[in-house]
């Protein structure tokens, strides 16, 4: 029970409402009902339900009033009030099979797919109930019971608030709210993959990656044609479930999976490209979309208007995964080891939902978490190495200036640091938390008056624009937290990285940041400089993680420099 | 027992550490529910508000510019709104309304209670805006009445669900200034067995545009012999 929340007073208002009758049951409840062994067919009842469903979405009717049976919808006939004109056309219907395959929509997506299809309410109710009925599709509540919890449908979090509604105690699932939180008044639609007929699977053989007739944007080196021949190994001959690609920064990962997800796309299989942050996903959709220009990739994230236009190949954050039910052949999750998906069990459960049974995930990264290293030595997970960048030459180590950044005297010190590294280009300078953002933005723009110097945090409205003028070399020195610390290319960057050894930075951060220097090949080369007050144990591991891959990189024989 | 096993983790955890709180508007950490920096970007706490319909003013205005010139509501004995209606304030209020949210009111508690303290003399009962029972069968609560009740149960002052919405009109958002008046006539009325209405009450509601509802619902009261009517909302707009 919430706290303050008078349960009898709202309670009290349906004795106000006419055949209106409250449950003193959670409104999950009704969901799970023993089926009689015999169903018999109330066709008053679900011409009620279907006019209630109507009138819900509607908001003409007084909602709920029965317990929803349903199982019950499931197996019956297709209700007379549903045996409408536009349910005869099957153009729109195969239409709306196209949007709805493999998705979970929550009441309030309707109204999206009803406006995409240009049918009412009513309509859409019918063409959902009539795939209900063909076994493609299923009315859900939104919470499922297990033991004494209660776990959202979409999402697999028990962390939810309850509250008292006018039906009795109700559930809001908070993990949801990123993507918009459901409630147990609410229903779930969700529509199974179905195979699009007649269309034959083609050979994996003949999808070969030295095979394919498809030429990329960018030439594969030795080493970039090994770990695709690999990767398709893995995944065509191996079987593997799941697959750890682990690359060093700038080593073209997403461009050695290209030939995989050609062979993925050719068999009319739909593939998923996935990763945490909104910044990589905006980066990678055009190098996709430029390198299968046949194909309308399709682009979500919580910065673009849901889009439910079916695609093969769809780009999306690890939330907007959450919408998805069995629907992805191949799943590429790209830095897979990120904040909020590294540690977060609602977007791993996402994931994991939104892939086919028989599906398969490719894991990318630059830096693995010991829990994904673990799992490939208990062989769960099968490994790709690719420890060179694609221009072959060496990630740079970074270097360490000890500066506790508190006097003045440190700031001239830096301030010489700066102005080394921007002799040859534009810096990036990562702080810790938002709050230094601000500071250091002023203090930077202060010291360097003759430069254009900004700053940008996750929740910066402008946030977008400012990265944009980086990328153009409008902006000399930018100042951010985490925001850019993965998935991006600026050519030419130079890296500082103001308080290294805060606790916020781990192993994995700091060489994800150093990482963002020496990228192109025009410049190959960069600087990453920690400055830091104490030494840490993440700095020295970061370092030496830097080092090893350079030094197996060397071992393949692949260094240029 | 995996159960049993998580419950104890979880409350071991809180045990030991102090719970880290984040601002409901912005998300960053903060000790209050709502933190110093969003609340002067929405809360504009040394701003009058407009006395007749809630509007946020510019320094030194006591009424705003439609309530001067009489386009205002004219009923209420005082009106005033925490928040202005934009940005992360109005998505909250909107995520408590439409996404089914409203322990979320329970949070806000904090801020809401010495904001009506400060600005509206005190009570016999607190009265919400009624929704209509097809509109609150199909969300399952009202927020007015939460926000009420809260209001009521934090300050002992006594609820009482006075008012009935007999139409069901359409929403006021889609209409302008002189069809809302249009579309709220008639539409409340008194709950049939209330004879003896308290004389000072506070009407509630979640967002104040025109103030055609709550000046309807003042109205309706004060025919029935109510002496004072003020009221609180959570949002209002700004005057520029």
């Amino acid at each position: 029970m919430s706290p303050g929340l008078p349960l009898g007073k709202l309670l009290a208002v349906t004795a106000g409402l006419p055949d209106k009758k409250p449950t003193t049951q959670p409104a999950t409840q009704p969901f799970s009902p023993a089926l009689p062994s015999a169903p018999v067919i109330d066709r008053d009842f679900e011409n009620r339900l279907a006019q209630k469903l109507t009138n819900r979405m509607k908001k003409e009717n007084m909602g709920v009033q029965e317990k929803v049976r349903w199982q019950d919808i499931s197996r019956e006939a297709l209700p007379e009030a549903f045996n409408i004109e536009v349910l005869q056309n099957e153009t729109v219907y195969q239409k709306f099979l196209r949007i709805a395959e493999g998705r979970q929509l929550a009441e309030n997506e309707f109204r999206i797919v009803e406006k995409k299809l240009g049918v009412s309410t009513k309509e859409l109710l019918g063409f959902m109930q009539k795939a209900v009925q063909s076994g493609n599709a299923e009315w859900l509540p939104i919470f499922e019971q297990v033991r004494s919890r209660y776990f959202c449908r979409r999402c697999g979090s028990s962390h939810y608030e309850e509250w008292p509604s006018l039906y009795g105690d109700t559930y809001t699932c908070l993990d949801c709210r990123e993507i918009g939180p459901l409630n147990s008044l609410q229903i779930l639609f969700r529509l199974h993959s179905v195979d699009v007929p007649g269309q034959t699977q083609v050979d994996t053989d003949k999808c070969k990656p030295d095979q394919t007739v498809r030429s990329y944007s960018l030439e594969f080196t030795f080493a970039q044609e090994k770990a695709a021949e690999e990767l398709w190994q893995q995944v065509h001959r191996q079987k593997a479930q799941e697959t750890l690609l682990w690359a060093a920064c700038g080593a073209g990962k997403t461009e050695v999976c290209f030939p995989l997800i050609d062979s993925f796309l050719r068999q009319n299989k739909k593939v998923l490209f996935a990763a945490p942050r909104q910044d990589v996903v905006h980066d990678v959709q055009p190098r996709l979309q430029k390198n299968f220009p046949e194909y309308n990739i399709k682009i979500l994230s919580g910065a673009l208007p849901q889009d439910m236009e079916p695609s093969k190949l769809t780009v999306a954050t690890t939330h907007q995964v959450l919408r998805f039910y069995r629907a992805f052949h191949l799943i590429i999750l790209d830095e897979t080891d990120a904040y909020p998906y590294e540690g977060s069990s609602v977007l791993e459960y996402g994931i994991r939902q939104a892939l086919r049974p028989d599906g398969q995930i490719i894991c990318l990264t630059a830096t693995p978490s010991a829990e994904i290293l673990l799992r490939v030595k208990s062989q769960k997970c099968a490994i790709v190495r690719l420890p060179v960048r694609h221009h072959g030459f060496p990630v740079p180590v970074p270097e360490w200036q000890k500066n506790k950044l508190t006097r003045d005297r440190s700031l001239v010190e830096l301030k010489k640091v700066l102005l080394k590294l921007i002799a040859d280009g534009p810096i990036l300078v990562f702080v810790p938390t938002v709050a230094l953002v601000k500071e250091w933005t002023g203090v930077l723009k202060m010291a360097f008056s003759d430069l254009r110097v900004e700053g940008s945090w996750s929740s910066d409205a402008a946030r977008r624009e400012k990265i944009v003028l980086f990328r153009q070399g409008d902006i000399n020195i930018f100042v951010c937290t985490s925001i850019l610390e993965r998935g991006i290319t600026i050519k030419g960057v130079q890296v500082a990285v103001l308080f290294a050894d805060h606790t916020l930075y781990d192993a994995r951060a700091l060489v994800q940041m150093a990482g963002r220097t020496g990228r192109s090949a025009e410049c190959p080369f960069g600087r990453a400089v920690f400055i830091y007050a104490e030494q840490t144990q993440a700095m020295i591991q970061a370092n030496r993680w830097i080092q090893d891959q350079n030094r197996l990189a060397e071992e393949w024989g692949c260094l240029n420099g | 027992m995996v159960d049993l096993f998580l419950r104890l983790k979880e409350n071991a955890v809180l045990l030991w550490y102090e719970k880290t709180t984040y601002c409901l508007l912005c998300g960053n950490v903060s000790e209050e529910p709502v933190c110093l920096i969003c609340q002067q970007a929405y809360f504009f706490p040394n701003l009058p508000r407009c006395g007749s319909c809630g509007k946020i003013l510019a320094e030194t205005k006591t009424r705003c510019r439609n309530c001067e010139t009489g386009k205002g509501p004219e009923g209420l004995d005082k009106v005033t709104c925490l928040g202005y209606y934009k940005g992360a304030w109005k998505e909250l209020v909107q995520q408590i309304k439409y996404k089914g949210q409203p322990y979320l009111i329970t949070s806000l508690a904090e801020v809401i209670i010495p904001w009506v303290i400060r600005w509206l003399p005190p009570p016999d009962a607190v009265v919400p805006v009624p929704m209509h029972p097809d509109r609150l069968a199909q969300r399952g609560f009202n927020q007015a009445e939460v926000l009420a009740s809260i209001i009521s149960r934090q300050l002992a002052i006594p609820y009482q669900n006075l008012l009935d919405r007999i139409k069901d009109t359409i929403p006021q958002t889609t209409l302008g200034r002189r069809q809302r008046l249009r579309n709220l006539r008639d539409a409340f009325s008194v709950k049939p067995g209330y004879s003896d209405l308290r004389e000072i009450v506070w009407l509630v509601d979640d967002v104040v545009t025109t103030g055609s509802t709550l000046e309807e619902c003042a109205g309706v009261l004060k025919k029935n012999g109510v002496k004072k009517v003020y009221a609180f909302c959570l949002g209002a707009g700004k005057e520029e």
